[in-house]
C-alpha cells in the first residue's frame, strides 16, 4: 500500500531529523548529562520527530480535506509533544513549555493559512480558465 | 412502412474515405436525425461506450458523459438521463476515453472537464466540482496539476 510505505518513510526521516534536533539540543544546552539521559533524550527526539513527521502522512489521504489533515496531525503533534517533553522535563517551568506550545501552534496555523490561501488562489485560476472554455463553447 | 430506412454498403476501392449518399423524396427531421447520427460517428476517433440498460446494450456517446464512478463494486457511467453500469474497471474505461475531454479526478472518479460548471475550495479543504448539472463531487489535491493542464489545453485549442 502506498500510503503505509510513505508512512514508514516519512516516519523514519523523522526519526533521524528528531536525534538531530535532540542532539542540537543536547549541544546548546549546559546541563550535564550522564550517557544514560544521554541516550534516552537522543531517542525521545527521535520518537517525537518520527511521529510528528509520520503523522503528515495524512495530507496524502485522498478524501480527506486540507483542514481535517491539519487537525489530526496538530492534534497528534501536540499530544505527542506534550507526552515526551514534559516528563523529559524539556521546557522547565511550565511558563516556557505554554509559550513554546503557543508558538508552534502559531507557526502551525500560519502554515494552514498558507495553504489554504494557496489552494484559493489556485481554485481562481481554474474556474477563470474554465469561464473561457465555457464562453469559447457558446460561441461555436 | 413509413419510417423504414434502407441501408447499402457497397465496397468500392476508390473510396479509402467513406462516402456517405443520403437518398429520399424530401428532408425530414429522420433523414436530419441520419446526418447528425453519420457526423457524429465519423468525426469521432473515440468510441462510443457500452453501458447495460435494464438488460439492454446500449451505446453512450462520449460527448453525453459528465462522468463515470464506481458505485461499490461496479463503474457506472452518468449522462443526463441517467446512471449506467459498464463492465469496463475505471483504468479500462480511461484507456477509451478522449484523453483532452476527460481525466481521473481521484481514485474512484473520471470526470468530463466540459460539463464542469465550476471549481470550490471550502473551509474543510476539500476541492469541489460541480457539473452544469447540479451534481456536485470533489476532486483529489494530488490530481489538481493535471486538471490545470487539461484546461489550459482546452481553453487555449479549439474546443
Amino acid at each position: 500500500m502506498e500510503l503505509r510505505n510513505k508512512f514508514i518513510i516519512n516516519a523514519l526521516i523523522g526519526f533521524i531529523i528528531g536525534i538531530f534536533i535532540g542532539l542540537a539540543f543536547w549541544f546548546i544546552g549546559d546541563g550535564e548529562m550522564d550517557q544514560k539521559q544521554f541516550i534516552l533524550q537522543l531517542v525521545m527526539s527521535g520518537i517525537l520527530g518520527m511521529i510528528s513527521m509520520g503523522v503528515m502522512t495524512v495530507y496524502d489521504i485522498e478524501s480527506w480535506g486540507l483542514t481535517r489533515a491539519t487537525i489530526v496531525h496538530y492534534s497528534t503533534w501536540l499530544v505527542t509533544f506534550l507526552a515526551i517533553s514534559i516528563p523529559m522535563g524539556w521546557y522547565e517551568p511550565w511558563y516556557v513549555l505554554v509559550i513554546a506550545v503557543v508558538i508552534l501552534t502559531i507557526i502551525y496555523a500560519l502554515i494552514w493559512m498558507g495553504f489554504y490561501l494557496h489552494w484559493k488562489k489556485t481554485i481562481r485560476q481554474m474556474n477563470r480558465q474554465l469561464d473561457e472554455i465555457h464562453r469559447k463553447q457558446k460561441e461555436e | 412502412m413509413k419510417n423504414m430506412v434502407e441501408i447499402e454498403v457497397i465496397l468500392d476501392e476508390r473510396y479509402t474515405d467513406p462516402r456517405v449518399t443520403i437518398r429520399t423524396s424530401k428532408t425530414s427531421p429522420q433523414v436530419e436525425n441520419i446526418i447528425y447520427a453519420i457526423e457524429n460517428a465519423s468525426s469521432s476517433e473515440f468510441p462510443q461506450i457500452a453501458v447495460t440498460d435494464d438488460d439492454r446494450l446500449m451505446f453512450i456517446s462520449q460527448r453525453d458523459i459528465i462522468r463515470a464512478h464506481t458505485q461499490g463494486r461496479t463503474v457506472v457511467i452518468q449522462t443526463e438521463d441517467g446512471v449506467y453500469p459498464v463492465k469496463k474497471t475505471l483504468s479500462g474505461l480511461e484507456e477509451v476515453l478522449n484523453p483532452t475531454r476527460f481525466l481521473r479526478i481521484s481514485q474512484s472518479e473520471i470526470i468530463n472537464i466540459l460539463k464542469v460548471r465550476c471549481f470550490d475550495f471550502s473551509m474543510m479543504g476539500t476541492i469541489g466540482v460541480e457539473f452544469d448539472c447540479g451534481i456536485k463531487t470533489w476532486a483529489s489535491r494530488s490530481r489538481v496539476k493535471q486538471i490545470k493542464d487539461l484546461l489550459v489545453e482546452n481553453s487555449i485549442s479549439k474546443v
